[in-house]
């Protein structure tokens, strides 16, 4: 077997083209607006590649001078129609465009969906099974999947949904589905579109490598404006929409950047003990779960107290604190348990301190900070 | 780091850009669509990048992310014989016996080799680019290395 070593590498592996310098130099003068383009020194020799593609301007080897036009470039959906916070322009790099979306051959059936089978049966094909959505992007932080579509000329005639979605096969929910008209606003743009919108939370998949998705989607008779009911209750005086037999759709996401999960760890202090678990770090949304647990003794002064616990503010190395996106308290046997969301403002190097302000709120007064918990990254 | 510094960063080091682009891709043409816009978004993400000691790496790991997109517009945009396909993206350039039987391995297992064994990059920078764990490049440099192995004596 022929050796290689680091020279014969690098000797028999393909040499970069002039072609590809070209291509690199005219995307750097597009970015930095230069007037005057010097070609940067290199070494003398002479790259062997094929003619540029006639698409692309020649340059000439010499220094030329050219007049650079700036050119914007349009943003990508997702990064439009999501609040990213500041996580936003690292987020919007990892937008990946047009997967390629395929049919399965059988229907994924979901929990709730196999405990209604006659409904199921009784539910009539579309006329043109053609894919309903175009999927243009998807993004996957490690964590959050997002993606973006409209409908096709087939699914413009339908109204769609999906509560949930299957990675891997696996069925995973809820799938947060936001179903937009031309005119309607969000994130403060007007689409100017009809656009579906999914948005689902994978970080307890702990996925890092490629994965396929499969969105089910519900397909409804189009009502447009009109109004039909969509339960059953209302449906004894009112009509509802026909629905149609679900259409799969499959495609991949890839993994561009994995989640990082940091350990678990206790906090101790007069009122409870704090147990933050789960905590994860991508780069759209920071997630933990916040466990308060009360000895006997503590529960009766809390409940004495009057004060009910709040969603922890957590604040980042700086002393900034992450904005809050949304929250669930769950009353527990012996404490509260809250899992919550944020915005990443710069949380997630191993080594990093953060700081989780435990609040309490009383009925009569403002709340008042009842622990400050500095909480160091560590990997798990 | 500001744009006359990122833009020399990207001129010193494009011949390590084209070569892990060309260890995903074949043709030259595609290779340079993907580093531009690689670099478009490199320069669109530039503010966000916390220590400039990183922006090498990172402005790799948006190449290889801009060259899969790429790879999967051309599996979906050309005929599925093997052969065609090879042609029509630039299978018609003559390589040597390391790039033909690098191209026979899976595309994970290339960039790893080609970052490793061409670029010197260790197996935790690798997995720090890459996004995956350590145990993941090791792996996939080994088997990697198996495959190439049985390629390269074969074609002997």
């Amino acid at each position: 077997m022929k050796e290689y070593k680091d020279g014969n590498w690098k000797q028999d592996y393909p040499q970069m083209p002039d072609s590809f310098h070209q291509a690199l130099m005219q995307e750097i003068e597009k970015q930095t607006k230069k007037s005057k383009v010097t070609e940067i020194k290199r070494d003398g020799r002479r790259r062997n590649g094929k003619k540029r593609a006639a698409r692309w301007a020649a340059f000439a080897a010499a220094a030329v001078l050219c007049t650079v036009t700036a050119v914007a470039a349009a943003r990508l959906h997702l990064a439009e129609v999501f609040d990213w916070g500041p996580g936003a322009s690292k987020a919007e790099t990892m937008i990946q465009t047009e997967p390629e979306v395929t049919q399965p051959e059988t229907l994924h059936i979901s929990s709730a969906a196999a405990e209604n089978p006659e409904e199921v049966n009784a539910r009539q094909a579309i006329p043109d099974s053609a894919p309903l959505l175009d999927i243009q992007e998807t993004m996957f932080d490690g964590g959050m999947l997002y993606v973006y579509a409209v409908p096709t000329e087939n699914g413009k005639q339908y109204d769609l949904g999906t509560d949930r979605m299957y990675v891997n096969d696996q069925e995973v929910g809820p799938v947060g589905t936001v179903h937009g008209y031309p005119g309607d606003e969000l994130n403060g743009k007007a689409l100017d579109q009809e656009t579906y919108t999914f948005q689902a939370d994978l970080s307890a998949l702990e996925l890092t490598e490629a994965f396929e998705v499969t969105l089910p989607l519900s397909v409804y008779e189009k009502t447009g404006d009109a109004e039909k009911a969509l339960s059953e209750k209302e449906a004894a005086v009112s009509q509802r929409p026909e629905r149609y037999q679900n259409q799969d759709l499959n495609f991949t996401v890839s993994v561009p950047e994995t989640m990082d999960r940091f350990a678990d760890q206790t906090f101790v202090c007069e009122e409870f003990t704090l147990e933050v678990t789960q905590f994860c770090v991508m780069t759209t949304a920071v997630k933990a779960v916040f466990t308060y647990q009360m000895t006997e003794e503590q529960q009766a002064a809390y409940q004495a107290s009057g004060e009910s616990l709040g969603i922890p503010v957590l604040k980042n190395a700086r002393g900034e604190a992450c904005k809050m996106r949304q929250a669930q308290l769950l009353d527990t046997e012996n404490g509260v348990q809250i899992t919550a969301e944020y915005e990443n403002n710069e949380i997630g190097e191993t080594g990093d301190t953060c700081t989780i302000l435990s609040e309490a709120y009383n009925r009569f007064q403002e709340g008042r900070t009842a622990a400050e918990s500095v909480f160091e990254l560590k990997q798990q | 780091m500001d744009k006359d510094t990122f833009a020399k960063l990207i001129i010193d080091n494009e011949q390590q850009l084209y070569r892990i682009a060309k260890s995903i891709l074949r043709s030259d043409e595609d290779c340079a669509d993907a580093a531009q816009e690689a670099v478009a978004r490199g320069f669109a993400g530039l503010h966000s990048l916390k220590q400039d000691r990183y922006a090498k790496t990172w402005l790799i790991r948006i190449l290889i992310h801009e060259c899969y997109r790429v790879a999967k517009e051309r599996a979906r945009n050309f005929p599925l014989e093997p052969e065609m396909r090879q042609e029509a993206s630039g299978g018609g350039e003559r390589y040597s016996e390391l790039y033909e039987a690098l191209s026979c391995l899976p595309e994970d297992f290339r960039v790893v080799m080609v970052m490793h064994y061409l670029e010197g990059y260790a197996v935790k920078e690798i997995a720090e680019i890459l996004q995956i764990p350590d145990g993941t490049v090791k792996s996939r440099m080994s088997r990697g290395r198996e495959q190439l192995r049985h390629l390269l004596e074969e074609g002997a």
